[in-house]
């Protein structure tokens, strides 16, 4: 009984959940569409000033640009913005390279193995998420002065490498908890150590999860300001971030050239997200499908 | 002589024992099954054996060698897991290939023992698959044949078949028979499916508790169980047990009365006194139904399962007792219907209605 009086109902209720579904999509796209806009234009905005020269950048600087001045790029490359990408590039790959290494290992120990206090060691490797990177800056710039590594590549690599590393874990045991423990131990059975597990077995099925956190990381990096200003002080180590600002007060006059050395600063780092994003959304969603 | 020996083995998780001392005898190519209820400790011993759990007490020898302390990889097994357990991101050949390049062959003489496996289970097509584009039943021959490559003493299989439906669940059973004449292997098969069991073991080991209950060859079991639990667990559909009283005895032969069904039942060990209550044992295809008054009791037809060639009749006694015949397919029963029945002589099991073994 109680099911005809549904079967009754459910044309009508059809009709009012397609009109439902259309205003959501509507109101989606709307929100969406805002956002992307609100993200995107200061981007669109800073690409087509970097083609103008300083006057046309003040009249107009809405406007598309009269003549595409391809040369405020090389200019700008030339005054130095290419030695702070290339030390941008240095850090930043070096760092993500290590601490998807490091935490990659921590969250597989944490995830397959058992060992004595496991649970407070995954809670202190979290705690380092709470830490913010200002309170440490004094006792790091001592350490790192103590031990000589200040003004090199190391003083960026190490302290950015340590505060990415909770978060990363974090991300990367998340994601291997879903791994069926079987593949472990089938791959055990057969011989295997756990290192091999870990590089054979583990790295390829987290490919998604270690893009993600990778960027992540990455992005975080690339943009990092205050070690960048505190840890190193020659032109042959900056990276981009500051970089950019000497040469922001170098070039105080030409805006043109300015947002040509922006543009190139952000772009190393936009291509990355371009080319792994699809990897990016595959790692924030496979572990909720699976 | 034993080729492989557990003796006395058990393991506790914290405080629960999930295995109180298990002895068991494996000869040489023998097929071992490991039967008993979810959560009976059959994963757990296999996975002993495989060295994927500790040892806590007791020994695990394998071809005259301790292995309790032996890394799984150098026990000579190789383990077939209820999920397969396949590495979803290598095909079918990199699969199998694994565990032979850990052990450090060379390219040529793992190709030939991947062939030589994919040409026994028919996967030779579907070397260069992933596992996500093979069916569950490809699948489960390819966790099969990453156990065969390896050519391991023992192979241990953790209710390989549980997740595949029925039609090849029977063809995959018909299979691994195949396989352990093919092969003349070692294997021990854990399974709670009695069928799988009984169809495919040299010798059942029943388990119950962290505990074996009977070990022996299936018909034996069948014939012979030890206790109520394995006459329970024992046969499809299940053996009616049935409370009853002792009328008379002559020597071996035991005549007894459950609610007005009386049936003779031949004992092994000290006859009980007249009058003894006993739990009296006797599976539905040992008794005979039929229509009409006959000199049984009268039983109530209350659920009928037609398999064609025979019907099992769930049917109450008078007296609020259940009891399940076997009859003949071909006689038109339906519920409501009003049967009697007769048990098939020398066919009927006592046990002690204190203890539950067998008289
Ligand atoms: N790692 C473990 N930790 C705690 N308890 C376990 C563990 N593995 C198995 N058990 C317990 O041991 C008992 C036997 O389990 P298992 O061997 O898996 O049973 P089954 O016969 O169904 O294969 C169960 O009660 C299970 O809960
Ligand atoms: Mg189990």
């Amino acid at each position: 009984m109680a099911d005809s009086a549904l079967n009754a109902e459910r044309p009508i209720s059809t009709v009012h959940r397609q009109a439902g579904e259309v205003i959501n999509r509507v109101i989606l796209w709307a929100v969406f569409l805002t956002l992307s806009v609100i993200c995107v234009y200061p981007m669109i905005w800073l690409f087509l000033n970097a083609f103008k020269s300083t006057n046309e950048l003040f009249s107009a600087s809405w406007a598309l640009p009269e003549t595409w001045r391809w040369e405020n790029f090389t200019t700008a490359w030339g005054y130095g913005i290419s030695r702070y990408l290339l030390n941008s590039v240095i850090v930043t790959v070096a760092t993500v390279t290590t601490v998807l290494t490091l935490s990659s290992m921590a969250a597989y120990a944490l995830v397959v193995m058992s060992f004595p206090a496991k649970a407070a060691i995954y809670m202190s490797i979290l705690g380092g998420m709470i830490l913010p990177p200002e309170v440490s800056l004094f006792p790091l710039f001592k350490v790192l002065a103590a031990t000589d590594l200040y003004n090199t590549y190391f003083a960026l690599i190490l302290p950015n490498v340590a505060f990415h590393l909770p978060f990363t874990t974090f991300l990367i045991r998340s994601y291997m908890v879903g791994i069926p423990p079987d593949l472990r131990e089938a791959a055990l059975v057969e011989g295997a150590s756990e290192g091999l597990v870990w590089r054979d077995i583990y790295m390829p099925l987290c490919r998604p999860i270690l893009a993600s956190a990778g960027l992540i990381a990455a992005m975080g990096v690339w943009n990092e300001f205050i070690f960048a200003l505190t840890f190193v002080e020659s032109d042959s180590v900056k990276t981009v971030t500051i970089g950019v600002m000497s040469f922001a007060v170098a070039l105080r006059a030409d805006y043109g050239i300015m947002m040509a050395g922006l543009a190139l600063s952000i772009l190393p780092i936009l291509a990355t997200f371009l080319i792994l994003q699809r990897q990016f959304i595959g790692g924030l969603t496979q572990g909720a499908v699976k | 002589m034993s080729y492989m020996k557990i003796d006395d083995v058990r393991k506790s998780f914290g405080r629960y024992e999930a295995l109180r001392g298990v002895d068991i005898d494996i000869a040489k190519r023998e097929f071992v099954v490991l039967l008993g209820p979810s959560g009976c400790g059959k994963s757990t011993l296999l996975r002993m054996i495989a060295g994927l759990e500790s040892i806590d007490s007791g020994d695990l020898m394998i071809d005259g060698q301790r292995m309790n302390n032996v890394k799984s990889a150098n026990r000579g097994i190789s383990m077939v897991f209820q999920s397969y357990a396949l590495y979803p991101h290598k095909t079918v050949r990199q699969n199998m290939e694994f565990g032979l390049k850990v052990a450090g062959l060379k390219k040529p003489e793992r190709d030939a023992k991947i062939a030589e496996a994919a040409r026994i289970l028919q996967l030779t097509p579907l070397l260069d698959r992933l596992p996500r584009d093979l069916s569950g039943g490809q699948r489960q021959r390819v966790a099969i044949g990453r156990a065969i490559v390896r050519e391991p003493k023992v192979f241990l299989f953790d209710e390989p078949l549980s997740n595949l439906d029925a039609a090849l669940r029977m063809q995959m059973r018909v299979e691994l028979a195949r396989l352990h004449r093919e092969l003349q292997a070692t294997m021990v098969y854990v399974t709670h499916d009695q069928v799988e069991a009984m169809t495919l073991a040299d010798k059942i080991v029943v388990m119950r508790d962290g505990l074996i209950e009977q070990t022996g060859n299936p018909l034996e079991i069948y014939r012979r169980p030890v206790n109520t639990f394995v006459a329970g667990f024992i046969g499809s559909p299940t053996m009616n047990l049935l409370d009853a009283r002792v009328t008379s005895v002559s020597e071996r032969i035991v005549r007894v009365d459950a609610a007005g069904l009386i049936v003779d039942a031949e004992i092994d060990g000290e006859p009980p006194i007249v009058g003894e209550r006993v739990t009296l044992g006797i599976r539905p295809e040992h008794l005979e139904g039929q229509f009409g008054t006959g000199s049984g009791p009268s039983l109530d037809v209350i659920a009928c399962e037609r398999l064609g060639g025979v019907t099992h009749a769930f049917t109450r006694f008078s007296a609020g007792i259940d009891l399940t015949v076997q009859i003949d397919g071909e006689l038109p029963i339906s519920p409501g219907n009003t049967i009697t029945c007769t048990a098939h002589p020398g066919r009927a099991h006592l046990f002690s209605a204190e203890t539950g073994l067998r008289l």
